[in-house]
């Protein structure tokens, strides 16, 4: 067995394949056939595209008209739908409104997989009456959704499924490299990772955790035998003004940004359910660690002040502690932050 | 590692294992987020699956009832074994053969009356089964007479018997190769069948393709009971080749090539044909060989739109007794939400006649071979299915369902002018149910 990268660019993400398989044409087979299924959800659910499923929807929610949706669409309007109620209205995909008054630049020296970010802008808050006039069309309480039909209570509303489709592509990538033999690998979509299985030699994937506070560093490291990585955190995009930083989590409460978490990653059988979980653990703010918890998956978080938590807060200290004895032989050995100097 | 936030406090933690079951069963809604097409692997849990089943052909015909019960368990990390135990009551009465309806010169129809038995021994029929009264002691060969129609004779006797089958399977898995060993014994009063199989399936070209081959070998002896001490021996040997082949994650196709080979005693004891040269019925008799292929074409094609799934089969066989069958068979499965489901079917059967098939034999023929089985005759078919299913919880299914059947003449794609009395149409029902562990 060999191992075969296949990088490509996805959902405005770098991505990327590593598959154990006999041959280079087995990998590469597979590997084709999981980054055509990325680009058809890609497709299907990008709100940069006129011509996607999703941006149909938006424009019946514009003109507040109902719309009857396929069954694909409905388990994710299912999934969202189960997000928002077990979040108690955090996890919310009409929220995404609010970017028409939070202008979020990228930061300059983050390589990370942000999305294209149409709405750039120079930095500036936006003024309270125009965050509570788009608040007035947040809330998936204000649809009305009776699979296969949603109907919208007001007109200028806008879903994104952003926070869901990429994980749900991993996911699916991992399942369909699965069916087609390939056994041991990897699926990174952006950050959001499906580990099929193991290494050849049966030692686990190690995966960096990003450091919320200096994007280009990394924290440390998880190891991954099969299942779902997911991590949620301010470091992609943000405002600084006046010295104070403005996360781009946006809750869809307050229409104000998260306060309370700089990053959490989860680990899960699935990416999606990680990649929710995180998000929804980053939402909950100070009280995420609690959230996080309860959730009984495991799971790290990173506060503003650089201080770990979480069950694999000391995976990643451990990591840590090799690390800085230098007998760690890992591909992606990172620079060497330490949590309590981070902050 | 210092922690930052207080410890945890048990307050929130109550309601979490909850939502995490609840985005867990979301997601795996999705479509694409489980396999479509399994690798072939040994069973993982225990399962027991049971049914009843009941088959009418209407009044005075044949009834079955039927109890099912099967059991799969895994056996180490590569094996997985099952176990299969069926019992069945069979009643009624069956037909044995047919006679004609003459009209002779002067206008007299001669109506052979069956009912006049002369003898009568055994349970389901036998060599001294009714004969119908002699046209007026001269050979119909001699007297002018044309048949106008015909009749069937239903034994006069119901029968009344019990089956016991039992039969046990291996599978060994290893990579992409899976090895199976069947042996079973069906057990009845006047047949027994012992028999062994052994298969292998294969996986290539990245799971997409399935090549299966197979062998099986029945012993059987039948022991009829209007014959006591004649025991006829028959062996039945199976060659499978087939091929699945995934054509993409929604869709199936999958080939099988099927030659079976039968030798030995292949009559069935109860069946007699009415010979109008001696007015009388005698036991039918059939060749020692027969040799049979079968070959089955089948699509199958997810449409997640629908969240429905269609099968569409076309079998065609034909074997050295002249028996040419086509089937065309389609099923529709629906999801319908909250663990339903239901499964609507129609097939459509047609059957061209064996060489040695007449509805009743106006001289023997010399070659010894004959038959008036209505089921060796040409005849077309339809049937109806419904079955619905329901997921209680995750380990219990139940199922229910209801099938149709309608045998008719007219309905073959043949022209023919065997008789129609043979017609019959039949009701199934079946309750089911299956427990995962």
């Amino acid at each position: 067995m060999r191992l075969f990268r296949f990088p490509f660019r996805a959902m405005g993400s770098p991505c990327e394949l590593q598959l154990y398989a006999e041959t280079r044409h087995q990998a590469k087979g597979a590997a084709q056939r999981a980054m055509a299924d990325v680009s058809l959800l890609e497709a299907r659910y990008s709100r940069y595209r006129a011509d996607s499923v999703l941006s149909g929807i938006n424009a019946a929610a514009a003109r507040g008209e109902p719309i009857e949706v396929d069954a694909e669409t409905a388990a994710l309007l299912d999934y969202a739908q189960t997000c928002y109620e077990r979040s108690d209205g955090l996890f919310d995909i009409t929220a995404g409104v609010l970017r028409q008054v939070w202008s979020f630049g990228s930061r300059p020296a983050a390589e990370s997989g942000a999305e294209p970010t149409s709405e750039r802008g120079p930095g500036r808050l936006p003024d309270p009456a125009e965050v509570a006039a788009v608040l007035g069309r947040v809330g998936w309480d204000k649809l009305r959704w009776q699979r296969p039909r949603l109907e919208f209570s007001v007109p200028g509303m806008e879903l994104d499924l952003g926070g869901i489709v990429k994980e749900y592509a991993a996911d699916r990538a991992g399942t369909l490299l699965r069916d087609l033999g390939i056994t041991q690998g990897l699926v990174n979509l952006g950050g959001d990772i499906r580990v099929l299985g193991p290494h050849a030699d049966g030692r686990p994937w190690t995966v960096g955790i990003r450091d919320p506070r200096r994007p280009a560093c990394l924290l440390g490291h998880v190891r991954v035998r099969e299942g779902g990585l997911a991590s949620s955190g301010d470091y992609e995009r943000c405002l600084e003004i006046g010295g104070r930083r403005y996360g781009h989590i946006l809750s869809p409460r307050t229409g104000w940004p998260v306060e309370g978490l700089a990053a959490v990653s989860v680990l899960a059988p699935t990416c999606l359910v990680a990649g929710s979980a995180a998000t929804i653990g980053m939402l909950q703010g100070a009280s995420g660690p609690d959230w996080l918890a309860g959730l009984g998956l495991p799971h790290l978080w990173v506060d503003p002040q650089g201080c770990l938590g979480g069950d694999l807060a000391g995976d990643v200290a451990r990591h840590l502690a090799r690390n800085l004895a230098g007998d760690l032989a890992d591909d992606l050995a990172p620079p060497i932050p330490t949590a309590h100097s981070a902050g | 590692m210092k922690q930052p936030f207080p410890r945890r406090t048990a307050s929130r933690c109550r309601a979490q294992p909850k939502t995490l079951a609840a985005l867990t069963s979301a997601a795996l809604a999705l479509p694409g987020m489980t396999s479509q097409a399994p690798a072939a692997t040994p069973a993982t849990q225990v399962e027991l699956e049971g049914g009843l089943f009941y088959y009418d052909e209407g009044p005075d015909r044949v009834r079955v009832a039927t109890v099912q019960q099967q059991a799969l368990t895994p056996v180490g990390d590569d094996f997985d074994v099952k176990l299969n135990a069926v019992y069945d009551a069979i009643s009624g009465a069956s037909p044995i053969y047919n006679v004609p309806t003459l009209e002779c010169p002067g206008g007299t129809v001669i109506q052979p009356n069956t009912s006049g038995t002369d003898t009568v021994s055994g349970a389901s029929g036998g060599t001294s089964s009714p004969l119908p009264r002699p046209l007026g002691g001269i050979p119909y060969t001699q007297s002018g007479c044309q048949p106008i129609g015909v009749q069937q004779v239903i034994s006069p006797t119901p029968f009344d018997d019990r089956r016991v089958a039992v039969d046990a399977k291996v599978n060994y898995y290893r990579g992409d190769s899976t090895i199976g060993l069947g042996l079973g014994i069906s057990d009845e009063r006047d047949y027994r069948s012992n028999f062994f199989s052994l298969d292998l399936r294969q996986e290539l070209n990245q799971k997409q393709t399935t090549l299966a081959l197979g062998f099986s070998l029945a012993d059987d002896k039948v022991m009829p009971v209007n014959d006591p001490g004649f025991i006829g021996d028959k062996q039945t040997l199976q060659y499978l080749v087939g091929v699945t082949q995934i054509l993409d994650k929604a869709s199936l196709v999958q080939v099988n090539l099927t030659y079976a080979n039968a030798a030995g005693y292949l009559t069935d004891p109860y069946k007699e044909v009415f010979v109008l040269e001696s007015n009388s019925a005698i036991p039918e008799q059939r060749p020692d060989q027969r040799g049979q292929w079968n070959l089955l074409g089948r699509y199958v094609r997810f449409l997640p739109a629908l969240d429905a799934a269609l099968h569409l089969d076309y079998r065609y066989s034909w074997d050295d007794w002249g028996v040419t069958a086509n089937t065309l068979e389609t099923s529709w499965i629906q999801t319908l939400g909250q663990g339903w489901q239901a499964t609507l079917g129609v097939r459509y059967y047609s059957q061209g006649e064996a060489d040695f098939y007449r509805d009743y034999f106006d001289t023997l023929p010399a070659n010894g071979a004959y038959t008036s089985d209505y089921r060796l005759a040409t005849f077309g078919a339809l049937g109806y299915r419904l079955r619905l299913s329901k997921q209680v919880t995750d380990a219990v299914r139940i199922d229910a369902g209801i099938e149709y059947y309608d045998r008719r003449v007219g309905l073959a794609l043949n022209s023919t002018d065997n008789t129609d009395a043979a017609d019959y149409d039949s009701l199934t029902f079946n309750l089911g149910w299956k427990v995962s562990f």
